[in-house]
């Protein structure tokens, strides 16, 4: 175990790239210092933007419907990604299982998280709306799909671990941790683990929710508010769908990629102009059935909602995911949907 | 070889009836004005909506100029009544936000006034040359 | 005063008034309300009403009204001239919603209560239009009402089948006015880098769109392929012409409820343009949106003698 400030962390990346939250734009951006690493809890958005970022050019050409005058986008080099929670970590790796497991690989996220030096900050204090206690195998200081973690010791100094080599690699040149800062790690551990909630129901959720499918008045409370907007997809770490766009630049032509969202209207519009999830109702299920529901049972092991409790607090019109699995659950047992 | 001096490059929207026709006479007439101008023909001033003007400048385009029939005369009878509100509005929100004078012109160019639109274009291409080549809000390279 | 409103919206659904009241409940996080839609006459004890209840209802009436449903609603004073806007742009009649107006002494951001008072750990959120308290710490409400319900002109409801709570006055036209003049005492080329900062942070969410309730086009411009306006990405310019264009599509019909900015997550400013917009808008053509409903919006209708000064 090693310990240090943010600033001698940050000098163990070595003239790396490192994203990081930057307070004023509220999001992730490049940092050059130390200084300029905000909080994550102070901005709306996850490190997603990091691996799967809002705008990204698939390639660029020079003449339309000539194939030979494709340019590939510039190499990804190595960098870093600081302020990473469990969840999102664990996220990222769910992202992973879609884009780079099976037979087609999405080279486009596959090469930035393995060029990704990816720095998780465990959570002493989790907020009211994280839960990602609740799912198994998970809690505020899961390493999993982390390089380098961290644990808070106090405003300033952290404990650092290498949780793999190249983390360790890394960070080899920080100063060993005491017995007091390994206690206080254990203190700031436990105080994680024991307030986190761990009260929403998953277990067997993602059968519980195929039972809802069709259920009306269960879909009812949600879809009516529900505005369609984009919020909680563009904040849940683990969303991952995108629109492709064809750009001109004077004579210069590039096709790239955007976040979209299930709850846009479009989404599923086809060119018949049939459009398979024509009311919100259909949009806000898909996004709940997915994230509790269809995830597991295709890929198995893990829900796609990893507990992170962001939509919860964005959400203009409340539409709480905690809520959702409580009444699903609640349903089962007493057939009551609250 | 000395460096070329900047052409502003200056779209103009000319109603069919009025402004185009008047653009027309203009030249039959030898009035000289700018050679700044790339005419885009359309049926009516209300035919232009803000947002073309707003691509325009995005694409580089230094300045626009919308122009059509005076009011009274439209040829739909009230097309510049409503594009006279939109553009108004235009240009209180561009105003608000600070966007460069000069850029964004309006005017009334009857089909008779060869002599009104050679002084329109004059006084357009020089608001536009005083604003300088446009730098802001313009698209030149992909965002990465 | 919510149980008068419990009271009516009880009633109006036993007589068969109306199929469905739409107004507030209570959040499941802090700091929250949420819009629900009560059919079932004993659910209005769910209805609450405090200065949580920030976001504009009228989009919802429209799009429940359209699915042929009789819609009653909880209206603040924005909601009610919101709903004669899109009674005025002929999207549905002044018979077909019921209006239970209530005097709103003004709202508060959840995101401005999350910055004040972080987490509420377990205690009670106490919020009402005296004060915000939870726990010991307690913040007057009209030190932190949202910043358009700072300078709304018009809190009484102007459309309503029954009024429920004293009249409260509307703030003066110059405090209204305050805070656009104030944007423009900043020179233009200060302006026009302070908003491009501030829409650069746009994520395209279109959450100010989808809160809106004078936004709802069938196809909005911004999703428009053949012609293709902006694109999707995040240039500057693209992202400032999306805001722009949605600010201009509001000129003459925002009732400047202040949603748009409430919703953003990126919090974008949009107070002042829209107030700077509806003063021209009074200054220019004599209208304030949403009162009068057989008078079209500005855009839509024309003068003989509009002002053209700017036009050679």
């Amino acid at each position: 175990m090693k310990v240090g400030t943010k600033k001698e962390i940050f000098d163990c990346l070595r003239g790396m790239k490192v994203y990081a939250p930057v307070g004023e734009k509220l999001r992730f951006g490049e940092v050059k210092s130390s200084d300029e690493i905000g909080s994550p809890e102070s901005i709306p958005l996850s490190p997603k933007e990091a691996f799967v970022p809002q705008d990204e050019t698939l390639f660029f050409y020079d003449r339309p419907n000539d194939p030979s005058s494709i340019k590939e986008p510039a190499d990804v080099e190595r960098f870093a990604v600081w302020g990473l929670h469990p969840c999102d970590a664990k996220a990222m790796q769910l992202i992973g299982k879609v884009y780079t497991e099976g037979d087609y690989v999405d080279t486009y996220f596959a090469r930035r998280y393995e060029a990704s030096v990816k720095i998780v900050i465990g959570c002493p204090n989790p907020r009211e709306t994280c839960f990602c206690g609740s799912f198994d195998g998970m809690g505020p200081f899961s390493e999993t799909g982390s390089d380098i973690f961290l644990i808070p010791l106090d405003s300033e100094r952290f404990l650092v671990k290498g949780t793999t080599e190249i983390g360790e690699k890394l960070i080899a040149s920080l100063p060993d941790a005491t017995d007091e800062d390994i206690a206080r790690g254990e203190e700031q551990k436990k105080h994680g683990e024991d307030t986190i909630d761990r009260s929403v129901p998953t277990e067997g959720l993602e059968n519980t929710m195929q039972t809802l499918f069709d259920n009306e008045d269960f879909w009812s409370d949600l879809y009516h508010r529900c505005l369609g907007c984009g919020i909680c997809t563009y904040v849940c770490p683990s969303c991952y769908c995108f629109d492709i766009q064809d750009e001109r630049v004077g004579d210069k032509y590039r096709r790239y990629r955007v976040w979209d969202s299930c709850q846009f209207g479009l989404f599923t519009l086809e060119a018949s102009g049939h459009n398979p999830r024509p009311t919100q109702k259909e949009r806000i299920r898909q996004r709940m059935m997915h994230k509790l529901s269809f995830f597991k049972l295709r890929y198995g092991d893990d829900q796609l909602c990893v507990g992170c409790g962001r939509c919860v607090s964005e959400c203009p019109v409340g539409i709480d995911i905690r809520d959702v699995a409580k009444r699903a659950d609640a349903f089962i047992k007493g057939g009551s949907n609250g | 070889m000395e460096k070329a001096e900047w052409k502003p490059k200056i779209l103009a929207f000319l109603c069919n009836w009025c402004s185009y026709a008047g653009a027309d006479l203009a030249g039959v007439s030898r009035f000289q004005y700018p050679p700044n101008i790339r005419i885009v023909r359309v049926p009516c001033s209300a035919r232009v909506n803000p947002i073309f003007i707003l691509k325009a400048l995005q694409s580089g385009i230094d300045g626009v100029l919308v122009s059509g029939c005076h009011p009274g005369d439209c040829h739909y009878i009230t097309g510049n009544y409503f594009a006279r509100r939109k553009f108004t509005a235009l240009k209180e929100l561009m105003d608000f936000v600070g966007y460069d004078d000069g850029r964004i012109n309006f005017s009334w160019v009857s089909a008779a006034e060869g002599g009104k639109f050679q002084k329109v274009v004059t006084e357009t291409t020089e608001r536009v040359k005083k604003a300088g080549p446009i730098k802001h809000f313009v698209k030149r390279d992909f965002q990465e | 005063m919510i149980e008068k409103i419990r009271e009516i919206a009880k009633s109006w659904l036993d007589e068969g008034k109306v199929d469905v009241i739409i107004g507030y409940g209570e959040g499941t996080t802090p700091f929250t309300t949420k819009p629900i839609f009560i059919t079932d006459s004993a659910d209005v004890s769910k209805l609450v009403w405090n200065p949580l209840c920030r976001l504009n209802l009228a989009g919802y009436v429209r799009r429940e009204i359209l699915s042929g449903k009789k819609v009653g609603v909880i209206a603040k004073g924005c909601d009610s001239r919101s709903i004669g806007l899109l009674i005025s742009e002929k999207q549905f009649e002044r018979k077909d919603v019921s209006i239970i107006g209530v005097p709103c002494g003004g709202m508060v951001d959840s995101k401005t209560l999350r910055k004040e008072f972080g987490e509420s750990n377990g205690e009670r959120v106490i919020a009402d239009w005296e004060k915000i308290s939870v726990g010991d710490k307690s913040i007057p409400t009209k030190e932190i009402l949202s910043n358009a319900c700072k300078i709304c002109r018009y809190p009484t409801p102007i459309h309503y089948d029954e009024l429920v709570g004293e009249k409260i006055e509307g703030i003066s036209v110059e405090e209204h006015d305050k805070p656009a003049l104030e944007m423009l005492e900043k020179s233009k080329p200060e302006r026009w880098e302070f908003y491009n900062k501030e829409f650069s942070r746009c994520i395209r969410c279109y959450a100010c769109r989808q809160a809106c309730p004078t936004c709802y086009c069938d196809e909005c411009f911004v999703d428009s392929k053949d012609p293709k306006w902006m694109e999707k990405g995040q240039h500057p310019t693209d992202l400032t012409l999306w805001s722009l264009g949605r600010i201009y599509h509001q000129i003459g019909r925002c009732v400047e409820c202040g949603s748009c900015e409430s919703v953003c997550p990126m919090d974008i400013p949009f107070t002042e343009i829209l107030a700077g917009m509806s003063k021209r808008v009074r200054e220019l053509f004599d209208y304030e949106s949403g009162i009068a409903v057989d008078e079209p919006p500005p855009l839509q209708t024309f003068r003989y003698d509009d002002p053209q000064e700017f036009i050679m």
